[in-house]
């Protein structure tokens, strides 16, 4: 990718680990990546969302550091929320530990993110209908796990999957869960899109309700 | 929290460097780059965070992308 000849900082984002624009990041005074933003959601509300974790991981990190062992396991699940530590790598950071069920639920959503990003990979690669049967499993296989994920961008893809395997299996109880999930991204201010989006289940969800 | 703004904008090779310039310059002048104290360059911005005890919210671009 070529910028601006002669500026400054035009690596930056590479340096920095980083791959797509628009890409927000928290740093510290020396430049390192504290946190990664999800620019699925760029709203204020998500954006001060991610500060707060960043703030959060700063605190237990300091509590970690003194061996408190609850927050040296909090600290690895903010982190990888926060993009700054591989899922891949947060078993070796919790081995040993004893998840409390908040720990565990939060795993599980990291899990299943770790899972959708994936997916994302597979569908850039492949858009045929055995890369979309694999995706609509694997998400499936989340779902009857209740592990579900957490980033914006992760939850859209996710929920808009599983709605759709609600609507073709005609299973009112999946399509209602994956309604209420992209209510859930949609937020109170549903674009355009997705309200037709929302509309469009609804009367589905109707039908196979009715049909039953 | 508080943090130093770093905004770093880049911009796609084909056009000539002139409009590249011009495309940022455009990209400032929106509200959301022009209602805050972005720094532009990132020494600054660490110079500033760590004078002020502060955190870098970094925000990357491009001429696509918002």
């Amino acid at each position: 990718m070529t910028r601006i000849e002669d500026r400054e900082d035009d690596e930056l984002l590479f340096d920095l680990g980083g791959t797509e624009h628009p890409s927000f990041l928290f740093l510290d005074a020396e430049g390192g990546v504290l946190g990664r933003h999800d620019a699925g959601d760029t709203s204020v509300k998500a954006l001060e969302e991610t500060g707060t974790r960043v703030k959060r991981s700063l605190d237990l990190r300091k509590k970690a550091d003194a061996g408190d062992a609850a927050a040296r396991v909090d600290l690895a699940i903010v982190r990888c929320e926060l993009g700054v530590l591989e899922f891949s790598d947060l078993g070796g950071e919790l081995e040993g530990a004893q998840l409390t069920p908040e720990q565990e639920r939060a795993v599980g959503a990291l899990e299943a993110d770790a899972t959708v990003s994936d997916m994302w990979q597979v569908l850039k690669k492949n858009r045929d209908e055995a890369a979309k049967s694999m995706i609509a499993e694997e998400f499936l296989a989340l779902y009857a796990k209740g592990k579900h994920p957490g980033r914006p961008g992760n939850r859209r893809f996710y929920w808009a999957v599983l709605a759709g395997q609600g609507v073709a299996r005609k299973d009112a109880a999946l399509l209602g869960a994956a309604l209420e999930g992209l209510r859930a991204v949609a937020g109170a201010t549903p674009s355009e899109r997705e309200a037709k989006q929302l509309r469009e289940l609804e009367e589905q969800l109707k039908g196979i309700a009715t049909a039953k | 929290m508080r943090t130093v703004l770093a905004f770093c904008c880049a911009f796609a090779a084909t056009a000539h460097a002139q409009s590249l310039e011009e495309n940022l310059a455009e990209k400032l002048k929106k509200p959301f780059a022009s209602n805050a104290s972005w720094v532009l360059g990132f020494a600054e911005a660490k110079k500033q965070a760590a004078e002020g005890g502060k955190l870098i919210f970094a925000y990357f671009s491009r001429s696509y992308a918002p």
